[in-house]
């Protein structure tokens, strides 16, 4: 690595890229290939054991040629304006990007990666045309070069990101390029988690599982686990009738379920632990310029990048466990329909929200991504009836009519379907009412701040500037109380306001009209 | 309901009193000839359906099918009847309205909506046109910004689309060659300025 390669003329990226080719093929497998691939797998353990030695070497040795195939046809060229790829074996695809249309340039690094030196890099378009341009493996260098162009191509000179944040340690000898070490200076680091919130974030993981440990104490964890052991052929199998649904008799058989229920708690906060490590171990959130990235990973680094001036939306959320903490989890999202949001997993109310007055810069001073923050004004309560009504009325009639074209009509029918109905329109109004709760909206001149959500509350805010096209929705009980639903469309989702002033909503739909015809900055 | 000293509310232009521009007086007929087609086709089916039952082995499956008859034939008949007839009702209802900054449609007949698509946001276009529009001369005109916000018109005239179409594509490049055009807008907003010398870069447009 002594002297730079030369990228101007077709290369192939390192050999070391057959690895990701490999893990590649799998995933493109799609998913039902995969769903088919595990229940041919899971079969075969389970009925034909023999098989497997027979079947499983040919899907290595063929997943392999595949990935060793497409790393020869892989190859790609980076030109004074432009990047090209050409790639695919059979299917030949060539891509053609010009770089001022390129938005971010992501590294992913795997452990290969970091021990050889290598990035994988992801360029990043505001298309939504889904074009992949991700070269795997290739020397860090072409990273550095790859900005320096791109930062040519848009004429922001020492603004543009270099190439040191992927200097670490792995290739601390490369070669200096030129904007390198004024872009040094400009980078700063807002935030590090540290790694006590890797706990933290594995915990949160565990909110989502806790519903389903109730099985335990509906079923048998002992007749549960011989049921599935015996299905992968580890003990001998007995049948499902077996498995009995028995709720727990005594204390004793209570506190030993109760046990197994905490044990499997357990075992899901380990493993949320494990890979909130693995995914954000030595988190950091920078500042470079016009840019956040952020970067973080135990075996295999990530970054990513987000221009200040692509940030369409951002959202704070909360789950139950990380309200116990009183953390929240931010996600930016840009101008480009990459899955890859630039997400802080982890923060505290204060951090964001100067997070979010540093985002929108003087703009939207009137927003909050809080909660429950006071400003949130909470939409009419007409919601409820709305929306208990819809969820609730196609369980609470269907049952009964079921019943009544299968038995007839009869006195027990009368008394059940009115006790289940009662019970629907209970357990809807109870859900409509815990949403209503949730909603709330605030908006000030530049931008608007949505909470909702059900369990888990979440806030999006945006400024009205970056909206796409506006809606305003009214269903016939909305037009009977003077109430209609506000649909923003935004690059990347729809938000809604239900259930606002009709009047109101119109205001802010002419007034977001005005605000987009007047200013074209929005990527 | 919201202050805001440097824009007077009233003298935005609202989107309410606006003369809105029907579809073509044909898309109608072509609505219920589809929905023709789509009748035929499903009774075609369940006749079919019908004497498979009845010609079968199975005793009891032919007087379920006979028993089910009368209410297959009211079910069909009213869904028959009720597409045939919602095209009179939904389509006058709908309608759209081009402005010099934006393109409006309004759809719906019980949940009723307006949507605005601003110009300077539109990525893209596209017209097409099945056989059925073909054959009564219309073509539906889908307007793309980012994201998943658009407006897909049905049921215009093939030269009104075409029309509409170059209208909106002259629009697109005159917003995006004009992106400092915040001056000439009927409403000053001093904040761009301001926030463009924050940045401190030249303003993204939209090419």
């Amino acid at each position: 690595m002594a002297k730079s390669p030369d990228f101007g003329r077709w290369r192939r990226t390192t050999p070391f890229a057959i690895v990701f080719f490999i893990r590649d093929t799998i995933s493109q497998v799609n998913t039902w290939g995969q769903l088919l691939a595990s229940f041919g797998l899971a079969a075969l353990l389970v009925r034909a054991r023999p098989l497997l030695a027979r079947v499983l070497p040919v899907a290595i040795f063929l997943t392999v040629a595949v990935a060793v195939l497409r790393y020869w046809f892989f190859r790609f060229r980076l030109e004074e304006d432009r990047i090209l790829i050409r790639k695919g074996v059979l299917r030949k695809t060539s891509i053609d990007l010009p770089l001022d249309r390129v938005q971010g340039i992501n590294l992913d690094r795997s452990l290969t990666d970091r021990v050889l030196g290598l990035v994988t890099v992801r360029v990043d378009t505001a298309g939504s045309d889904g074009v992949e341009a991700r070269i795997p493996s290739a020397q860090a260098a072409f990273a550095d070069q790859l900005r320096a162009k791109v930062g040519v191509a848009k004429r922001e000179g020492p603004a543009v990101p270099g190439g040191e944040g992927d200097a670490g340690d792995a290739r601390g000898e490369a070669p200096a390029t030129g904007p390198r070490d004024s872009a040094e200076s400009s980078k700063e680091v807002i935030m590090k988690l540290p790694a006590g919130d890797m706990v933290r974030i594995g915990l949160e993981l565990v909110a989502d599982f806790l519903p389903a440990t109730l099985i335990f104490f509906v079923y048998d964890p002992r007749s549960l686990l011989r049921y599935f052991g015996g299905q992968y052929g580890f003990t001998e199998p007995i049948g499902r009738d077996q498995v009995a649904s028995d709720y727990a008799t005594g204390l004793a058989d209570l506190i030993f379920r109760a046990g197994v229920a905490a044990g499997t708690v357990t075992l899901i906060a380990v493993g949320g632990i494990y890979s909130a490590f693995r995914t954000y171990y030595g988190f950091t959130l920078f500042r470079e310029r016009t840019a956040y990235r952020t970067r973080g990973g135990l075996f295999s680094l990530k970054e990513v990048v987000v221009e200040s001036a692509k940030i369409q939306q951002v959202r704070l959320s909360q789950n139950l466990v990380a309200r116990c903490f009183r953390r929240f989890r931010l996600s930016i999202h840009a101008a480009s329909d990459d899955v890859d949001v630039l997400v802080v997993p982890l923060l505290r109310a204060r951090m964001a929200e100067a997070l979010r007055s540093e985002l929108f810069g003087h703009e939207g001073g009137g927003l909050t991504l809080l909660p429950r923050n006071r400003a949130l004004v909470r939409v009419s309560p007409q919601y409820i009836r709305a929306r208990a009504l819809k969820i609730g009325i196609a369980p609470a009639v269907a049952l009964p009519a079921l019943a009544f074209a299968l038995e007839g009509p009869s006195v027990g029918w009368a008394e059940l379907s009115a006790i289940w109905i009662l019970a629907c329109l209970l357990v809807s109004g109870l859900i409509a009412l815990q949403s209503w709760r949730r909603l709330g909206y605030v908006h000030d001149d530049d931008g608007m701040a949505i909470r909702s959500g059900f369990v888990e509350s979440k806030v999006d805010a945006f400024l009205f500037r970056k909206a796409q096209s506006v809606k305003v929705t009214r269903s016939p009980l909305q037009r009977r109380k003077g109430l209609a639903t506000l649909e923003v469309g935004l690059a990347g989702e729809v938000l809604r306001v239900p259930y606002v002033d009709h009047g109101l909503a119109c205001r802010l739909r002419d007034y977001i009209l005005y605000k987009i015809e007047t200013n074209h900055r929005w990527h | 309901m919201f202050i805001n000293p440097e824009v007077p509310l009233e003298s935005l232009p609202g989107a309410d009193n606006l003369d809105w521009l029907p579809l073509h007086p044909r898309f109608v007929r072509r609505l219920q000839l589809g929905a023709l087609l789509r009748v035929l086709v499903i009774g075609a089916i369940a006749t079919v359906a019908y004497f498979l039952m009845k010609g079968g082995d199975s005793a009891a499956l032919g007087r379920f099918a006979d028993s089910l008859l009368p209410f297959a034939l009211a079910g069909f008949g009213l869904f028959a009847a009720s597409i045939l007839i919602w095209p009179m009702i939904a389509v006058p209802r709908r309608g759209y309205v081009v402005r010099e900054k934006d393109i409006l449609y309004k759809t719906g007949v019980l949940w009723r909506s307006v949507k605005a698509v601003p110009f300077n946001r539109v990525q893209h276009t596209k017209i097409d046109s099945g056989l059925l529009d073909r054959r009564f001369g219309l073509a539906n005109l889908s307007v793309f910004p980012a994201g998943a916000g658009g407006h897909k018109i049905r049921g215009l005239g093939t030269d009104t689309a075409e029309r509409l179409r170059v209208y909106v594509s002259e629009r697109i490049e005159a917003e995006a060659i004009e992106p400092e055009d915040d001056q000439n807008s009927p409403l000053p907003d001093p904040q761009a300025e301001a926030s463009a010398a924050h940045e401190n870069g030249p303003p993204a447009d939209a090419g």
